[in-house]
């Protein structure tokens, strides 16, 4: 994979990558964006929940531009007009071509990457996990980043709670590759300092901040693409991730200016309901912070065993739903759980909406939200009928307020659509073998 | 839609038995009856990947390196995914958030260190400490009174005195005021520094120093103190003024040097610094010019402070720093095998038995080349693996082997379990700790003891929730009946984590038996299977409930492996407690072991245990976790001689596990590595 220049210094440097490592000076710096000139900029936002749904008590009724949301989705009554709710989409590559991997891997593995899992270095491993394997391509929300988030400060912005496992397979959904996933921002704190630049708003300060930083970042890339001439195949991919990362470092602390940002808390904890809360405020002051067009939060891993103690909850979330349908107790509490995800996200809306982009349109309305779920019926453990909702009109491009039901569309198709809604003319996405075509139908 | 419901059988692997090994080896632990296996021509390792420090590897070679304390590696860089061993290099990726960690880590270590800077460029006359005063009465005001040594504001009014100073530096600028009280309120001072109020306070009545901190140019510097708040109540005889003594400007390791002679000693510094850091000579110099023309240029910029904080903040990102590089590797031909020189040795070594860099001695060694010599590497790391430093990380590859980690999420049905507390995990995990330190320690570190002791070390708590009788105080040796009890699988760090919230598990003790101590590899359940995990029965045992799921086929193939060794513990309930009746009906724990060296009927764990101990697979697979944790990555074909080897080792020496570690040292794999493409 080669490396990418970024920065005007990089070319400067030539090719065989001798820095003297100097001084950063200010006059170089590229001037920064600031939020009045992007109205119209538009944003993915993707809201990942696990363990599947209780479809019965997900399903509107009705017909597509006159429906009921039903208990789960009620708390998304005020924003029914910005929603299209799907029914019947299936992940056709998780069903069709799953790749290695166990029935927990599967879900999650294929979530935003309709693609076949790849088998790593050992093989199968204990319970069929592949142990070091991936997801097997590039996931929405990279390949969007990748395109709208070339100039931003950060590509694209991960948070989650409680999200790792074991492996990666089932604890990642966002990949930026095959074999290089990204591990979501799950302590608050740490994810504060690396994205508000700990908080130091101080002009002057922060100029001599960000200049001396530079020199390091700089000096300390010279050093790794030294080395990277003399490794082999072993090394490669291993360095390149991590020269890829260095890049992306030299690129945010040039271009990071919170000069005008209102800046969110800056929280420590580990308590998970907080971490959620400090998650999504952090995610709000980046999308008005222009900080990034793809903003992702991942609610857990798949097979997420969190226990819902606010809601009066003992047994997780996972082993409840293992429990069969007719456990009226159990399915009482995946509806609760799923509920309180669709409460969540009717709070991050609110706060979206709120917020005017610079062309007198909110957030909101010029982003499109993906609520996303590694299965669809919790119970048969089944990579169909995935709970989709869309929010969010994307600039106009979506015709939203709608209720959509299908039979056996497969998630690159949906995912094909949200691509063209964001003006990046997706013309498909995922594993060929499982997408005939997009699914136009949500757009305007 | 369900695509297909045609259930898969699942096609069971026969386990994979480990090269060479005899189908039906009942072997003592004294010694093998089968001859040393032919790995004559042992080429070296499958693959020598670069490793990259784990973050608790970096903590100890920053605490060795720079005296850093408070374990900031841990604390600031991201955790990192475990599958199995922690410092598997490919399981390991470095993302964004990593490199912007490391960042704010070289940061927050390089300012500490840097803090003090003639602490770090210790070659004279480069610092100086300055300490100026200039007498008040010395200096220039209005509305002034002037007294032999101080001068009195009694009106609003000021005085101010000049500093000349001839280099840049952070100085403590003030001076000595007193004041006087009118109507409830002290005379406030307010300081000015060349014409900028900078500072104020309240005075007090007797001499006192005021000031503050400030950043300040070489050149000429005004001072000044002020006073506005006037008062003057001649009825109640109050009267407020301020009086100033004299001005103060002092600071600490001022860079006074000519920038000649700070190149010159960071030179100095580097070439001691960088040897270390990078764990090698440095035989290229460009290395130390490149970071002094980078000393040199960020001092004209910053200040020389400043520009030594950078420079460190640069070898803490070095990919020699927080990689161990070989160089050795790197040179090599594709498929070309060589041998690591002395100080890559000697980094292979330190960060094997103590999980840091080489410590003076080890340096020593690789500087007088004796590591290239089987016996010099040996003699060093049997010094290594008698220092309490190899505690940690022996404790380390234990924790991880038995995961003992997953103790942290166990939750227990309290209607199930009622004895049952929060911090019982805790408890459990110190005594599998130390039962395995004082195996390692004081028992010959014999694997065979470590499967069938009856003892094991609990304090009085700890013994009282097992019942176990004893008069000790704090954590000793507690005697337990040996026809129940054996070693380490019958503790309960390794009976509660591998349980369910309302019950034993024989599904999860039978993997480890399988995955982890034979190193069989049972593939997963099919993904279009529908896995019902069948509701505890109060009218059945655990073991009957089971049985069900094996009379499937689909299910059988692989549960007929795992299930039975599982079994063998059914005497432990889901809290590592001894029961004799499940629900009221007896307990059965025997069982019929199959697919290992040690096949036949098994009666107990006790049982169980010592039949793991004579089994020749097991053994092997005990080499091939340390082979795993040696080298930071799954075994590929051409290491299986390697594993072999070390393990016949391990078995002709007692079944010592030291013996063990050093037969790892003293392979092919370890002083040896492969070029890549």
């Amino acid at each position: 994979m080669p490396i990418q220049p970024l920065s005007r210094r990089a070319v400067l440097r030539g090719a065989g990558g001798i820095a003297v490592g100097l001084p950063f000076l200010s006059a170089m710096l590229r001037p920064l964006r600031s939020y009045a000139d992007t109205g119209g900029q538009k944003r993915l936002i993707v809201f990942f929940t696990p363990n599947g749904t209780i479809p019965d008590a997900w399903r509107p009724t009705g017909t597509e531009r006159d429906f009921t949301l039903s208990s789960i989705l009620s708390p998304l009554e005020r924003h029914k007009s910005e929603l299209i709710v799907l029914d019947g989409i299936d992940m056709r590559s998780a069903l069709e071509h799953p790749g290695g991997g166990n029935g927990h891997d599967v879900g999650t593995g294929h979530s935003l990457t309709p693609w076949s899992l790849i088998e790593g270095e050992s093989g199968v491993g204990e319970f069929g996990h592949l142990w070091d394997g991936s997801a097997g391509g590039q996931s929405f929300d990279q390949y969007v980043a990748e395109r709208l988030g070339a100039s931003h400060p950060f590509s694209s912005l991960v948070w989650g709670v409680q999200c790792d496992i074991a492996q990666a397979i089932p604890s990642r959904i966002s990949w930026k590759a095959p074999f290089e996933p990204i591990r979501p921002m799950q302590e608050p704190a740490a994810a504060f300092d690396r994205v508000f630049g700990s908080g130091v708003t101080d002009a002057a300060s922060l100029e001599t901040a960000r200049a001396q930083r530079l020199s390091v970042v700089d000096a300390v890339l010279a050093d790794y693409n030294r080395l990277y001439a003399k490794v082999g195949a072993e090394d490669r991919h291993r360095l390149d991730a991590h020269i890829e990362s260095l890049y992306e470092l030299e690129r945010t602390v040039e271009r990071l200016d919170l000069g005008s940002c209102t800046l969110p808390d800056r929280i420590d904890s580990s308590d998970l309901g907080q971490v959620g809360d400090a998650n999504l405020a952090m995610l709000v002051a980046a999308a008005t912070c222009d900080l990034s067009p793809v903003l992702v939060h991942q609610w857990g891993s798949g097979q997420s065993a969190r226990t819902f103690t606010e809601l009066g909850h003992t047994d997780n979330h996972h082993a409840l739903s293992h429990e069969p349908l007719s456990d009226a107790e159990a399915v009482a509490q995946l509806t609760a759980i799923n509920h309180w995800y669709a409460d969540q996200l009717a709070t991050l809306l609110d706060r979206l909406s709120g917020i005017e982009s610079g062309d007198g349109t909110s957030i909101l309305d010029q982003s499109v939200v993906l609520w996303c779920n590694e299965l669809g019926n919790g119970y048969t453990h089944e990579a169909a009928n995935i709970p989709y909702v869309l929010a969010g009109r994307c600039g106009g491009a979506l015709d939203t307020g709608r209720f959509l039901q299908y039979d056996y569309r497969g998630h690159g198709e949906l995912f094909a659509a949200i691509g063209q809604a964001l003006g990046l003319e997706t013309a498909t996405f995922g594993m060929p073998e499982v997408f005939d075509s997009a699914l136009t139908e949500v757009l305007s | 839609m369900i695509v297909g419901s045609v259930v898969l059988a699942a096609a069971c692997h026969q386990p994979e038995k480990a090269p060479g090994t005899p189908d039906n080896g009942t072997t003592d632990s004294g010694g093998t009856t089968d001859p040393a296996p032919e790995c004559a021509t042992l080429d070296g390792p499958a693959r020598s990947p670069m490793r990259r420090l784990t973050p608790t590897e970096l903590d100890r070679t920053l605490t060795d390196l720079l005296g850093t304390t408070g374990s900031p590696a841990a604390r600031i860089l991201p955790p990192e995914q475990v599958g199995g061993f922690s410092n598997n290099v490919d399981v390991r990726t470095v993302g964004a958030d990593t490199t912007d960690a490391y960042s704010r880590l070289a940061l927050e270590v390089a300012t500490d260190v840097t803090a003090v800077p003639e602490s770090v460029l210790t070659c004279p006359d480069l610092f100086e400490d300055i300490d100026q005063q200039v007498e008040a009465e010395d200096g220039t005001d209005e509305g002034g009174y002037y007294y032999e040594d101080h001068v009195a504001l009694w009106s609003p009014g000021w005085v101010e005195a000049e500093f000349d100073l001839s280099d840049d530096g952070t100085y403590t600028v003030g001076a000595t005021v007193r004041g006087t009280v009118c109507d409830g309120e002290m005379a406030q001072w307010n300081l000015w520094i060349d014409g900028d109020a900078v500072a104020e306070g309240d005075s007090t009545e007797d001499w006192a120093r005021v000031g503050i901190d400030r950043h300040l140019s070489a050149g000429t510097h005004t001072v000044r103190i002020s006073f506005a708040n006037d008062c003057y109540l001649p009825e109640v005889g109050e009267d407020r003024n301020l009086y100033v003594d004299a001005f103060h400007l002092s600071g600490t390791s001022i860079a006074t040097g000519s920038p000649a002679a700070f190149s010159a000693c960071v030179t100095d510094w580097l070439e001691d610094l960088l040897p270390r850091a990078w764990r090698h000579p440095i035989e290229d110099a460009t290395h130390i010019t490149r970071l002094v023309d980078l000393f040199d240029a960020a001092s004209a910029e910053w200040g020389e402070q400043a520009a030594l904080r950078i420079v460190l903040e640069v070898v803490l990102q070095s990919p020699r720093f927080l990689y161990r590089v070989e160089d050795t590797v790197l040179d090599a031909a594709p498929g070309q095998v060589v041998s690591l020189d002395d100080h890559e040795m000697a980094s292979r070594l330190s960060y094997f038995l103590w999980g840091t860099m080489p410590d003076d001695t080890l340096f020593a060694a690789a500087d007088a080349g004796t590591l290239s010599t089987p016996e010099g590497l040996q003699a060093e790391a049997e010094r290594m693996l008698a220092d309490p430093r190899a505690t940690e990380v022996v404790d380390l590859f234990f924790t991880e082997w038995l995961e003992l980690d997953h103790l942290d999420d166990v939750e227990k049905d309290l209607t199930v379990y009622p004895a049952w507390t929060d911090d019982r995990p805790a408890s459990f995990r110190e005594e599998t700790v130390r039962f395995v330190r004082a195996v390692w320690e004081d028992e010959g570190a014999s694997f065979e003891t470590l499967l069938t002791a009856d003892w094991t070390i609990a304090d009085p708590e700890l013994a009282a929730y097992y019942g176990f009788d004893t008069d000790g105080t704090g954590w000793h040796r507690v005697s337990r009946d040996p026809t129940a009890h054996a070693g380490l699988l019958t503790q309960g760090a390794f009976l509660a984590s591998r349980a369910r919230s309302y019950g034993s598990s024989p599904i999860h003790r039978g993997m480890f038996i399988r995955g982890s101590m034979l190193c069989h590899i049972i593939p997963g359940p099919d993904p279009s299977l529908e896995i019902v995990v069948p509701d505890p029965d109060p009218d059945a045992t655990t073991r009957e409930i089971l049985e069900q799921h094996r009379e499937d086929p689909a299910c059988a193939s692989c549960h007929d492996l795992i299930d039975p060794p599982g079994l063998a513990f059914e005497h432990f309930d889901g809290i590592g407690l001894w029961r004799d009746y499940e629900n009221g009906l007896p307990v059965d724990a025997s069982t019929d072991l199959t697919g290992t060296d040690v096949n036949g009927f098994i009666d107990g764990a006790a049982d169980l245990g010592q039949a793991l101990a004579r089994s020749t697979m097991v053994r092997e697979c005990f080499a091939r976790q340390w082979f795993r944790f040696a080298h930071g990555r799954r075994e590929a074909e051409g290491d299986e001689c390697e594993i072999e080897d070390a393990a016949h080792t391990f078995a002709a020496d007692h079944l010592d596990m030291q013996a063990l570690v050093l037969a790892t040292v003293g392979s092919p794999a370890f002083g040896t590595a492969v070029g890549s493409d």
